[in-house]
C-alpha cells in the first residue's frame, strides 16, 4: 500500500471540512482535503437557507447566492402566520450549495491545502491508542495517509469519528428524514422562507418553501425518523404537500437526505482526531439548519489544530480547546434548540395547535439569528420559555 | 443484538436501485455499518446486518426491504 504524510488530513469537503482546511493551511500547515464524491458540492442534500449571521464569519461570494430573503414565515397547523423579518430587510440567503461548497474548497486550496476528489476514507490507522492517519481508496488505489490530526468532516453518516471510538450513533427519533423538490413555475413568496407545521403535513418535523429566485423554490419536508415507515414516508408527505400547494409546478430536481437532530455529540475529540459539522451533529435540532455551525466549528477547529500541531501536542487533552470553544460559541444554542424541539414534540395534538395559535403577527428583529427567533417564539409561549430559560438566556 | 446471521437465519436487504435516491439515510442510522454509501452506490454487507430494520423505516422513498430466511 502506498503511504504518505501530512500535518492534517480532512475527510469531507463540505463547509465544515473546507473551513477547517482553509484555516489550518492559512496558518502554514501541510493540509490534505479529500472528498469521496467526484464533484465537490454534489449531490446537494440541503434546503440551502442560512441566516445573515454567516457574514460575521465569512465573506459570501455573490455567485453562491440564489436569493436574498427578508425573513421567515412560520405557518401553524390552523393557518396562523408569524412573520419575522430583519429591520434592515436582509435576514439571510438561500444559497446555491453546489457553488458555495466549491468556492470554500477553492479558498482552502488557495490557502495552500491540497484537494483531492473521489477519495473515500475506509478506516483510520492507530498506534499506541491514538489516531495517526486514514486509509483511503483513491479512485481505486489504496493509500495510507498519516497525519498529526485527522478531521472527521464526513457529514451525517459520521463514520470516521466512530472508527476512532467516538459515539456518533443516532436513534431513529434523533434523525429527520427528508425529501425535497427543486420546483419551477411556481407562485411562492419570493422574499420569505416559509415553514409549515402540522401533524398532518409533516409529523415530527415541518415542510418548507425556500425561494431560489426566478420563480423557483426548494420545496421540502422532513419527518421524524421514528415516524417514517411504510406508506408514510417523507416522499409521500411531500407529494401530498406539493399536490395541495403547487399542483402546476414542475420538479426539476429531487433530493433526499437525513438531518441529525440529536444535539451536539458530547465528545468530539480524541487523540489525533476531531469532528466538525454534521459529523459532530452541529445542527440546530429546532430548525435543522447547520451551515452556520459548520462554518463556526471549522474556524475554531482550524485554529486549535494549528496551535496543537505547532506545539507538537495533538492529544485529546490539547484538542479539547476546540470542544470548550464550540460549546461556548454555539453549543448552548444548539442545546436550547434541542430542548425547544423536545418541548414541541411532547405536546398533545391540541396543545401543539394551541402553541402555534400564539405565533401570529409580525416581528422585526434588529439582527436576525436563530437564537433571536427561538427567543421570540419562547416569549409568546411562557411554558416553553421556562424550559429554555436556563440554556438560552 | 448480533444474532441473525450468527445462527441459522439468513438476512437479506433488498434494494430497489431504481427507486433509491442515494441519500445515505440508511447508512446514517445503521448501527453496525452494514450499509455504506459509496458515491452513487449503496453497498450492503449482509453478514454485518442485525435485521433491526432501521434502514427500511428511515428510507425517505421506500427503496429498502428486509427478508429473513430460516435455513434448516
Amino acid at each position: 500500500m502506498e503511504e504518505e504524510e501530512h500535518d492534517v488530513v480532512v475527510v469531507g469537503a463540505g463547509p465544515a471540512g473546507s473551513m477547517t482546511a482553509l484555516v489550518a493551511a492559512d496558518r502554514g500547515l501541510d493540509v490534505l482535503l479529500i472528498d469521496r464524491n467526484s464533484e465537490i458540492g454534489v449531490p446537494v442534500r440541503c434546503a440551502e437557507g442560512v441566516s445573515r449571521e454567516i457574514e460575521k464569519f465569512i465573506e459570501i461570494d455573490p455567485r453562491c447566492v440564489c436569493t436574498e430573503i427578508k425573513g421567515f414565515i412560520t405557518n401553524g397547523p390552523e393557518g396562523t402566520k408569524l412573520v419575522v423579518s430583519a429591520s434592515d430587510d436582509v435576514a439571510g440567503y438561500v444559497l446555491d450549495r453546489r457553488t458555495f461548497d466549491k468556492s470554500l474548497a477553492q479558498e482552502a486550496a488557495r490557502a495552500g491545502a491540497e484537494v483531492r476528489v473521489k477519495n473515500r476514507a475506509y478506516g483510520v490507522s492507530k498506534s499506541n491508542g491514538r489516531v495517526n492517519g486514514v486509509y483511503v481508496n483513491a479512485s481505486g488505489e489504496e493509500v495510507c495517509i498519516s497525519a498529526d490530526v485527522v478531521v472527521a468532516a464526513d457529514g451525517v453518516e459520521s463514520r470516521v469519528g466512530r472508527w476512532a471510538g467516538l459515539d456518533t450513533r443516532l436513534r431513529l427519533e434523533d434523525v429527520a428524514t427528508c425529501a425535497q423538490y427543486l420546483m419551477c413555475d411556481i407562485e411562492a413568496n419570493s422574499d420569505y422562507c416559509e415553514q409549515y407545521f402540522g401533524w398532518e403535513i409533516a409529523p415530527g418535523g415541518y415542510a418548507w418553501v425556500f425561494p431560489k429566485g426566478e420563480h423557483r423554490a426548494n420545496v421540502g419536508i422532513g419527518i421524524g425518523g421514528n415516524i417514517s415507515g411504510e406508506h408514510h414516508r417523507a416522499i409521500d408527505f411531500l407529494d401530498a404537500f406539493v399536490h395541495e400547494k403547487f399542483p402546476n409546478g414542475q420538479i426539476i430536481a429531487r433530493i433526499f437526505g437525513a438531518v441529525p437532530l440529536s444535539g451536539p455529540v458530547y465528545r468530539t475529540v480524541t487523540n489525533g482526531l476531531l469532528m466538525v459539522g454534521d459529523a459532530a451533529r452541529h445542527v440546530n435540532p429546532f430548525s435543522g439548519g447547520g451551515i452556520l455551525e459548520a462554518i463556526q466549528g471549522g474556524l475554531i477547529a482550524g485554529d486549535v489544530i494549528a496551535k496543537a500541531v505547532r506545539e507538537k501536542d495533538c492529544t485529546a487533552r490539547r484538542l479539547r480547546e476546540y470542544e470548550r470553544r464550540w460549546w461556548r460559541e454555539f453549543g448552548r444554542v444548539l442545546y436550547a434548540g434541542l430542548k425547544a424541539k423536545n418541548y414541541l414534540l411532547k405536546l398533545s395534538p391540541q396543545n401543539f395547535n394551541r402553541f402555534f395559535r400564539s405565533l401570529t403577527g409580525e416581528i422585526k428583529l434588529k439582527e436576525y439569528t436563530e437564537r433571536a427567533l427561538m427567543k421570540e417564539m419562547a416569549k409568546k409561549n411562557p411554558k416553553m420559555l421556562l424550559s429554555l430559560v436556563r440554556t438560552l438566556f | 443484538m448480533e444474532r441473525d446471521n450468527r445462527d441459522n437465519k439468513k438476512v437479506k436487504i433488498d434494494i430497489d436501485r431504481y427507486r433509491c435516491g442515494y441519500c445515505g439515510a440508511c447508512a446514517t442510522v445503521c448501527p453496525t455499518e452494514a450499509i455504506n454509501l459509496v458515491g452513487m452506490w449503496v453497498e450492503i454487507r449482509e453478514d454485518e446486518c442485525v435485521a433491526c430494520k432501521a434502514c427500511v423505516n428511515i428510507c425517505p422513498v421506500g427503496a429498502l426491504a428486509l427478508t429473513t430466511q430460516v435455513n434448516l
